[in-house]
């Protein structure tokens, strides 16, 4: 043994003696839950809160004065694992599915369609942009593109539980 | 090769005969009936029966005819130790119900009767016929008047009153009597045997024994005398009496014409027909004559019955306008048997009318008794304890259709088994021939109970084909066609064939939600069935619902190519093609139409404007959101001053909303309105050159 190896065995002892001696009846720690994933987060049926097109703000969910007054119907129902339900600010019901990217930057709504067809302009394709972190409470989106629907503007939603 | 020429001929005549055969349908109802007639009225003490066995062969004087759209049979049953009441039913509700029966009208023997009008009737009774010394009878007027019979006895005479006959002899306007007796009791029988009753102005009737005289009716021509006629037969406008003879004489006359006198001021025999026909026969008599114009030469010609062996004939007599007979057809079924009455069919009154609505005169004789033309399978002919009624009936041989002045019977089997009624009496009735009998049902606890049967006969040789309203009929999609026919009437039922199915309904309509071949047979209030032809269902594929993107010109393109319609805010505009360009605010949609199928709309864009949004906040002018929901969102520009004043009007004109004073960005709540389109009017309250107006549409919640 040389000199090295008898540092680290005494050090051992030391340790295994001072703990033995200081603490010898340890208080139990509750093991912290993990943090719900975005994926958790999203699964719930959103409303408009705001909701602005290219910038300008067409629906307040706390204002009585409202452009798009029809927003106050929005939903976006991600209850589901994969299936989702958007109900548009025209009252028009569409269901397909959807998916949120592993760094739940981007929600894709997939296979939407109603009995009048898929949501103007998208082939049944709606991509948002997850704007910041989902919460329990918001849940803010953007489409990556114009949404023709909505007269060609991009759509920006704040979306509440 | 002529060989095959003549197959081929007798082919299609064949062919041609199945095509030109007439349908014939008919019915059967049975009713039972259990009268209410007192005991010592309507029963038959000798035979101990009830009033139903008698019914059951009161075959010769019973009628059914038709009032005002009210069936009524007056039925005068014999069969029993004493004349027994008259009886009167009405069909209500498709049922025979007693109306009442007369036991101050009573008959032993109904045997002949003639129709004044449609609601007049005069009987003949010859009186009981079994019992001796015969009782004999009378002749009875009939009125019917509100559905309530009124009887009144016509004849002052008792007597065997075989045929009666009705006509206005004295040229008063009111119609006489004659009745022609076969017997009598106080030992006038009157020349030729006739009774001559005339009516008095208050409607009595009197027994008017100088009405004919005899000076030219000898002793040579009392052959007897079974059938009388009142008819104007010489066209002098005044009526004849024609009588037919009946049985053994020292010269037969056959039909003996009596024409008024000027001279005498009476009636006098003046001719008698020189061919007397099949009454030649001194085993046959005349029992009715009918006048008809069998062979539409416009000439009044003569059917008279005669019964007696071999056979019971109808022979039709061929009339010249003057006065003259000359015998034709015999209508008989080629009996020859010797004994009263084997008779195949045995008759003795019968009727005449067009029953198939031909144009041509048909006769319908009444058969009772237990013939094998009647009956089905009886023993024939009948035996001592024999099963003489069979195994039901059967009416065929007793309808004889004109064809074009020659008559034969009809060739349709109208048999009805299982039912045993003791006689038929066939009347044309609306527009289908309609037969009844009477069939004993006599129990110990209801002694007067019988059964009603009654044959309603179809001919149908005016069938309407059913006609579709187009040649084809096309749908859409899941949709369905509806297919009509454009000539249903009330009263018919339709069996339509389709795709291997069979659906039947009462209306001339059905909806087809498949690609088939559909044809219907129809079945007419008679019963007559008829074939449409088949016509093709299409099935049209529905167009795809369209969607609509945005191209990099900003202009909206449908996914559809062709046949695009474009809406705005629901209303459709101009534009047909795969583009439009956006221009005003407003929900834009399309659909898309092709082959007449039109796709559901598309998904609405909501399209604010060019610009509007960076801006509209400041100064423009506009009212949104357009088409709304709830809420008008009100912008001005600032040069309009802090207010405006706004009316909403609607379709109609009519105004649905104000208000005074609205300022700037202000949010108007239109919940109360109803969905639908109104014209906004803006005006600026500091500047009444500033105005503006707004066609805005209000969606549904």
């Amino acid at each position: 043994m040389d000199m090295k190896n008898l540092l680290i065995l005494a050090f051992a002892l030391v340790l295994f003696s001072c703990s033995k001696s200081a603490d010898p009846s340890p208080t139990p720690v509750a093991p912290t839950p993990p943090a719900p994933t975005a994926a958790e987060l999203v699964k719930k049926v959103w409303s408009a809160g705001v909701v602005q097109w290219d910038g300008t703000t067409q629906f307040d969910k706390s204002s009585s004065a409202n452009i798009v007054a029809g927003y106050s119907q929005f939903r976006l129902d991600l209850t589901s694992s994969t299936a989702v339900t958007l109900t548009e600010f025209d009252g028009k019901k569409f269901t397909g599915t959807y998916s949120l990217s592993s760094d739940a930057k981007k929600l894709t709504l997939s296979g939407l369609t109603s009995t009048e067809g898929a949501p103007s302009g998208t082939n049944g394709v709606l991509e948002f942009t997850v704007l910041a972190a989902p919460s329990s409470s918001s849940l803010s989106l953007e489409t990556t593109a114009a949404y023709v629907k909505a007269s060609s503007k991009k759509v920006k939603l704040n979306l509440v539980p | 090769m002529n060989r095959l020429k003549y197959l081929f001929l007798l082919l299609f005549m064949f062919v041609g005969s199945i095509a030109m055969a007439q349908q014939v349908v008919s019915k059967l109802k049975t009713q039972i009936m259990n009268i209410p007639i007192p005991d010592g009225v309507g029963v038959d003490v000798i035979n101990g029966q009830g009033y139903g066995s008698a019914l059951s062969v009161a075959t010769p004087a019973s009628v059914l005819y038709r009032i005002a759209g009210v069936d009524h049979i007056i039925s005068t049953p014999s069969y029993s130790n004493k004349p027994l009441p008259t009886i009167h039913l009405i069909k209500k509700n498709g049922e025979w119900t007693l109306e009442n029966f007369y036991p101050d009208v009573t008959m032993g023997g109904g045997r002949n009767y003639v129709f004044i009008d449609s609601t007049t009737i005069v009987f003949a009774d010859h009186g009981m016929e079994g019992v001796q010394p015969r009782p004999f009878g009378d002749v009875w007027l009939c009125k019917n008047i509100d559905n309530k019979l009124q009887w009144t006895k016509v004849s002052s005479i008792k007597s065997f009153y075989h045929s009666v006959a009705a006509g206005d002899l004295t040229n008063d306007g009111k119609f006489d009597v004659i009745g022609l007796q076969m017997g009598v009791i106080d030992g006038w029988g009157g020349v030729a045997g006739l009774h001559t009753y005339t009516q008095e102005p208050n409607g009595t009737f009197v027994l008017n024994k100088d009405a004919i005289s005899d000076a030219r009716w000898t002793n040579e021509h009392i052959a007897g005398q079974g059938s009388i006629l009142i008819a104007d037969i010489m066209g002098d406008k005044r009526p004849e009496i024609i009588e037919g003879q009946y049985g053994r004489g020292p010269k037969p006359y056959g039909l003996a014409i009596f024409q008024y006198d000027e001279t005498t001021k009476n009636y006098q025999f003046v001719k008698q027909t020189p061919d007397v026909g099949e009454l030649a026969n001194p085993d046959q008599g005349s029992t009715s004559i009918k006048t008809g114009d069998f062979d539409k030469d416009g000439l009044v010609d003569l059917a008279v019955a005669s019964e007696g062996l071999p056979h019971d004939n109808i022979q039709i007599w061929k009339g010249n306008g003057k006065g003259d007979f000359t015998p034709g057809q015999l209508l008989n079924y080629g009996d020859k048997y010797v004994q009263f009455p084997d008779s195949t069919n045995f008759f003795r009154e019968f009727e005449i009318a067009d029953v198939n609505n031909d144009g041509w005169l048909d006769i319908i004789v009444h058969p009772f008794n237990f013939g094998s033309k009647f009956r089905i399978n009886p023993t024939f002919p009948p035996l001592p304890n024999s099963n003489t009624t069979g195994e039901g009936i059967m009416l065929q041989h007793s309808i004889w259709i004109n064809q074009k002045g020659k008559f034969s019977t009809l060739a349709a089997d109208l048999s009805f088994k299982g039912i045993r009624p003791g006689f038929m009496k066939g009347f044309k009735i609306g527009n289908e021939l309609r037969f009844f009998g009477y069939e004993n049902a006599m129990t110990a606890s209801n002694v007067h109970q019988f059964k009603i049967y009654e044959v309603s006969i179809g001919f149908c040789n005016s069938v309407i084909k059913p006609q579709f309203s187009a040649s084809q009929y096309s749908f859409c999609g899941s949709g369905s066609a509806k297919v009509n026919l454009t000539n249903g009437q009330s009263g018919d039922s339709y069996q339509w064939s389709y795709a291997g199915k069979q659906e039947t309904n009462a209306t001339p309509s059905i909806e087809i939600g498949q690609a088939t071949k559909i044809s219907v047979v129809k079945t007419d209030a008679l019963g007559c069935k008829i074939s449409s032809d088949t016509i093709t269902i299409n099935k049209l594929p529905q167009p795809l619902i369209p969607t609509i993107s945005q191209d990099n010109a900003k202009m909206y393109v449908s996914s559809n190519v062709n046949g695009n319609t474009w809406f705005k805010d629901g209303v459709q505009l101009k534009d047909t093609t795969q583009k439009i360009k956006p221009i005003a605010a407003g929900v834009y949609s399309a659909k898309t139409t092709l082959n007449g199928c039109a796709s559901s709309m598309s998904d609405g864009i909501y399209f604010v404007g060019e610009n509007v949004l960076a801006t509209q906040q400041e100064s423009s002018l506009f009212v949104s959101p357009n088409p709304f929901q709830t809420s008008l969102f009100i912008n001005f520009p600032i040069e309009w001053g802090n207010s405006v004043r706004i009316n909403l009007i609607d379709m109609k004109g009519a105004k649905v909303f104000f208000k005074e004073k609205v300022i700037n960005h202000e949010t108007l709540s239109l919940n109360q309105l109803a969905p639908g389109t109104y014209l906004l009017e803006m005006e600026s309250i500091t500047d009444s050159t500033k105005s503006r107006r707004f066609k805005v549409v209000k969606m549904a919640e």
